[in-house]
């Protein structure tokens, strides 16, 4: 009887639950957009991966776009990347200038035309030094101390990506590895690590001071290179670089949760192509090479 | 404390300065509910004085021998000499078809205990026949229930953490059962629900939304034991209240779920149960001088335990069981001091604890016959919150149009954002460990709230309320004064209409971080710190408000708040994570919300209810999310809500609907994918909350039957919820069949017609 009971009360309550499927109309409705990648770094030739977007509920994938038009203006310089099937971007060898505003537009017959006007950042011109068995890595052994100085410009917000690596003599590559976000100025709402070993951060923390990042790397790691031994890479990147990767981080982070189709879980990837998505990322900056 | 003790030596000066007579009353109607704004005048002369929203007045007059008028229109003016050393009640018959329903002083308030006079209230269609305070709460206009189903409340574009739920005085950290389903209360350890929305007194302050006060009962017209047993589906309940009319109270209510009863214990202990219970228990005197003295306690729990066991050994000698155990319970208790210094002096001295703690425990335990000892392992997360209160809340009756009320309130709230203990045990080749991680102990912050208020009567048409309430708030050596200005003005115009407007900020030193649904027991409360700052809120509200005819009465209100510093988990992973700082997981931004309200009730007669109609928007912009304005969740820019009664008294049978209609609920989607500049595929959201399902519509009826037996009263209650089927989408949830963001498919989960019973029996 008891169990007839409790058998009774959890049908009704589930026979109450329904469920069913549904293709809302903001879906249905979708027009693709062009998408545009690139990053523009000071006095480096441009490439430009231009691909569209496809509606969530299509079964088809986005694709290279190989017949847009691109157009790039800076001041009396207009240019016209081109196509090239080798690297599948639009390619040009003009190069900008750190400070130089670049107005960039592209069209397809097949999408609405899309721009986007940015600026390569200054170059805050990094110092680096390094210090041979100069302090004490994560394992409690004496490693190389490694410092890079800048000095952050007042009264602005300024954002940075910051790489180190080692030579490695033996196959000849730089291997990037991680640098401890232990400085005080590197704060989790203020900074992130890419993939590639990059952390990018802003200055919220150290706005128009002189700022000395340092790292010990781990014991041993060069000791028997003759030559280049570290490679700090400082570069002054756009508010639209980093807020580009920090949605990426994001999304990728939420990727992992279950969807519940709030907005906890949605990210909205940032982007700075007016009609259209992905980023045209710039930045400026040095490589210090450390013997 | 100085600005206090100046308030304080003030209001001790002028008493002796204006050594009048001074009398104090309540005016009731003939079912004992306030009066208020009854004119109290001393004849031929200019002493008047108006009674309050709870009917009370005080009046400083001259002769002793007066006879004081007291005079309100469609009653019967009453003539009476008052002793000037005694608190009277006063009682005044309205006349044969006089309409004695309004609205109130203040705008935003409604207080169903005195407002309401119909019975309806416990005859509202509830979900699973579950009497619900919340549930009732949801069908006033700009009160909206959040998820379908769920027994929340969203008041005016705030969040569920913007609402300060006081019961008997003592805030409440987590008002809702089972995930959010039904509330923590017993329905009948509630006589009064008054929810102020947005404008509210200078007494209270803390949350920026709505400050809804729940009192027990503590009075009633007869003396006497009286109770009730209630089955539902979810709890048997039980009641029992002895009061001794204008002496004493005695009231404990408690309920307890019963399937779990229903499986065998050895299930229950092994293999899985869930449950719930809530007790409120409330003890109060009047003393010889006069003054009273309140106790309140209130203890409420959920268990949910599930066991299951893996026999993976091919020879099934070796069985691993795997346990997952979620608690979270309220303990609240408070004991309050109503002392009256002098006829013109009143106080209330009042501590409170409230502590909300919630537990999620994972274990695992093989038993393998090969070792002597059961290895096992268990991380336990804990997360709470304590509060610790102590208020000294007075009124001090400086003059016929001047009642000024001051007081300092202070509040300890020990924070307990994250605790992880990992447990090693009994393993043969790993040594025995416990390992905590997260919080280690509570972190405490400090709320010292110090107000003043004067209720002013420029004259017989116009009230003014106008105050400051400032608050210090202190957590890890940081501290911070915020001011908050509270205004409101009240105007009596012709016909009884009643114009208002006013003008509140509230400042929030407290969040709850949303890991999941609202009331679900992983939401954490967490301070305001130096990096997230409080929350700051402005309102500004008028309304209006006039009789129709005998029986109808109606409202219209607007408003207007900015909302500065919201707090919203950007990292749902991160955030809920014990051993990360869980400031790296939320963003701040602002919020906007304005709207209009219209409220038609009659409260007479067979027929009984009220029809609402809101027009509300509510937006969100946080710059680290998305570079506009977004809406709100919860938004719902139309909203009707109708609630009817029929009640005849010379039937066993009493009807019931609830009907609703309005602007579907907000979901996010992902309409488009990209690739990023990695090359990997990424969603396309053109904007958050893009995506509002079909029109809202519910249909719920109620049909209860009353049948006296025996002496007792026993009550059949049967409730449909959702008879019409209307797919209100409990949620909607875009799943891709691959990892590859492909084959995209929108589910869209539903309630309808749930049945619900109840079965009392009154005593």
């Amino acid at each position: 009887m008891k169990k007839n009971i409790l058998y009774i009360l959890i049908a009704s309550l589930f026979s109450s639950c329904f469920q069913d499927t549904i293709k809302p109309d903001i879906l249905k409705d979708y027009t693709p957009k062009l998408v545009v990648n690139s990053l523009i770094a000071a006095d480096e030739s441009i490439s430009i991966e231009i691909t569209n977007s496809v509606a969530s509920i299509d079964s088809a994938f986005p694709n290279l776009i190989k017949n847009a038009q691109v157009t790039i203006k800076s001041g009396a310089v207009e240019i016209k990347p081109t196509y090239s099937d080798i690297t599948e971007t639009y390619v040009s060898p003009q190069t900008f200038a750190a400070g130089d505003i670049l107005e960039v537009r592209v069209s397809h017959p097949d999408y609405p035309n899309v721009a986007s006007t940015l600026r390569i950042p200054s170059d805050v011109n990094p110092t680096g030094t390094l210090i041979e068995n100069g302090g004490i890595d994560t394992g409690g052994l004496v490693g190389d101390l490694i410092q890079v100085n800048f000095n952050d410009p007042s009264n602005e917000l300024n954002y940075y990506r910051l790489k180190v690596s080692y030579f490695n003599e033996t196959v000849g590559v730089w291997v990037p590895f991680v640098f401890p976000k232990s400085d005080p100025s590197l704060a989790e709402y203020n900074s992130f690590a890419l993939n590639d070993f990059s952390i990018l951060f802003s200055d919220e923390l150290f706005d128009g001071q002189n700022k000395t990042f340092s790292t010990v790397t781990p014991s041993g790691i060069v000791s028997r290179n003759t030559g280049d031994k570290y490679r700090v890479e400082l570069t002054s990147i756009s508010r639209d670089f980093f807020e580009y990767y920090r949605s990426i981080q994001r999304a990728t982070d939420a990727k992992e949760l279950t969807f519940q189709g709030s907005y906890n879980n949605a990210v909205v990837i940032h982007t700075n192509i007016l009609n259209g998505l992905g980023i045209i990322a710039t930045e400026s900056g040095k490589e210090i090479v450390l013997k | 404390m100085r600005y206090f003790a100046m308030v304080l030596f003030s209001c001790l000066v002028a008493n002796a300065a204006f050594a009048q007579r001074v009398t104090r009353g309540i005016v009731l109607d003939q079912n004992e509910n306030p009066i208020h704004n009854v004119k109290v005048q001393e004849p031929s002369t200019q002493n008047i004085t108006y009674t309050n929203d709870n009917g009370e007045f005080i009046l400083t007059y001259y002769e002793q021998d007066s006879k004081i008028i007291f005079t309100y229109p469609q009653t019967d003016t009453v003539r009476l000499p008052l002793r000037y050393d005694a608190f009277t009640k006063v009682f005044m018959r309205p006349r044969e078809g006089s309409n004695e329903y309004h609205l109130g002083y203040r705008a935003g308030f409604l207080d169903f205990g005195n407002k309401n006079k119909n019975k309806n209230l416990e005859n509202m269609p509830y979900f699973l026949g579950e009497s619900d305070v919340n549930r009732q709460l949801q069908m006033l206009p700009g009160v909206e229930q959040g998820n379908e189903g769920y027994s929340n409340l969203y008041v005016r574009g705030g969040n569920v953490d913007q609402n300060l739920m006081l019961y008997n005085g003592t805030p409440i950290y987590n008002f809702n059962h089972i995930f959010g389903i039904s509330s923590t209360f017993h329905h009948k350890s509630i006589k009064n629900t008054s929810i102020y929305r947005g404008i509210a007194p200078a007494k209270f302050g803390g949350r920026s939304s709505s400050i809804i006060n729940l009192e027990s009962e503590k009075d009633r017209d007869f003396s006497g034991l009286e109770g009730e047993f209630e089955m539902t589906p979810l709890n048997a309940g039980l009641y029992l209240g002895n009061i001794k009319k204008g002496i004493s109270y005695f009231t404990i209510a408690a309920r307890r779920s019963w399937i779990d009863l229903l499986l065998p214990q050895e299930v229950r202990q092994n293999s899985q149960t869930a449950n719930i219970y809530d007790l409120q228990v409330n003890y109060g005197r009047i003393l010889k001088n006069k003054d009273k003295l309140d106790f309140s306690f209130m203890n409420t729990r959920d268990l949910y335990f599930l066991s299951v066991s893996d026999d993976g050994d091919t020879s099934g000698s070796v069985v691993t069981r795997f346990g997952i155990t979620q608690k979270w319970s309220n303990l609240l208790a408070s004991v309050k001091y109503t002392n009256y210094v002098s006829k013109r002096f009143s106080g209330e001295q009042s501590l409170y604890y409230s502590g909300y703690k919630t537990s999620l425990e994972l274990d695992q335990e093989i038993y393998d016959p090969s070792i002597i000892s059961v290895p096992n392992t268990q991380q336990l997360q804990e997360r709470g919150i304590r509060d610790i209160g102590i208020q000294s809340n007075w009124v001090y009756h400086w003059k016929n149009d001047h009642n000024i009320s001051f007081g300092m309130q202070n509040s300890t709230k020990l924070f307990l954002v994250g605790r992880l203990t990992n447990v090693v045990a009994g393993y043969p080749t790993v040594a025995d460990s416990k390992e905590v991680s997260g919080d280690i102990k509570y972190r405490p912050s400090n709320e010292l709230a110090l107000y003043a208020e004067d209720a002013f009567r420029l004259n017989p048409n116009t009230k003014l309320d106008y105050g400051l309430r400032s608050v210090v708030y202190q957590f890890d050596g940081n501290s911070t004064v915020v001011l908050e200005p509270r205004i409101h003005g009240t105007f009596f115009l012709a016909n009884r209409d009643v114009l208002k407007l006013g003008y509140n900020r509230h400042n929030q030193f407290i969040s709850q971080l949303s890991l999941g649904n609202a009331g679900s027991p992983q939401n954490l409360w967490v301070p305001a710190t130096e990096q997230i700052l409080p929350l700051k809120v402005d309102v500004l509200e008028a309304a209006y408000e006039r009789k129709l005819g005998d029986d109808y009465s109606a409202g219209i209100n607007v408003y207007f708040k900015q909302m500065e510093n919201i707090t919203l988990v950007s990292n749902l992973a991160d955030a809920g994570n014990a051993d990360l700082d869980w400031q790296a997981s939320v963003v701040q931004g602002t919020g906007r919300a304005y709207g209009a309200e219209l409220f038609l009730q009659r409260s007479k007669g067979f027929f009984t209810g009220w029809i609402s109609y809101a027009y509300s928007r509510s937006t969100r912009n946080f710059p680290d999310l998305f570079d506009e304005d977004f809406n709100f969740s919860f938004d719902r820019p139309h909203m009707l809500k109708i609630y009817g009664n029929y009640t005849d008294k010379n039937s066993q049978f009493n009807f019931g609907f609830n009907y609703i209609v309005g602007s579907g609920q907000l979901f996010t989607l992902p309409i488009g994918k990209f690739r990023d500049q990695s090359g990997n595929l990424q969603l396309e959201y053109n904007t958050l909350n893009n995506y509002r399902s079909n029109v809202y519509q519910r249909f719920d009826i109620s049909v209860m039957r009353a049948k006296p037996t025996g002496g007792l009263d026993q009550e059949w209650r049967f409730y449909l919820y959702n008879m019409l089927g209307s797919r209100n989408p409990l949620n909607i949830s875009p799943d891709f069949e691959s990892a590859g963001l492909s084959n995209l498919v929108i589910n869209r989960a539903y309630l309808a017609f749930v049945p619900g019973v109840a079965y009392i029996v009154k005593f």
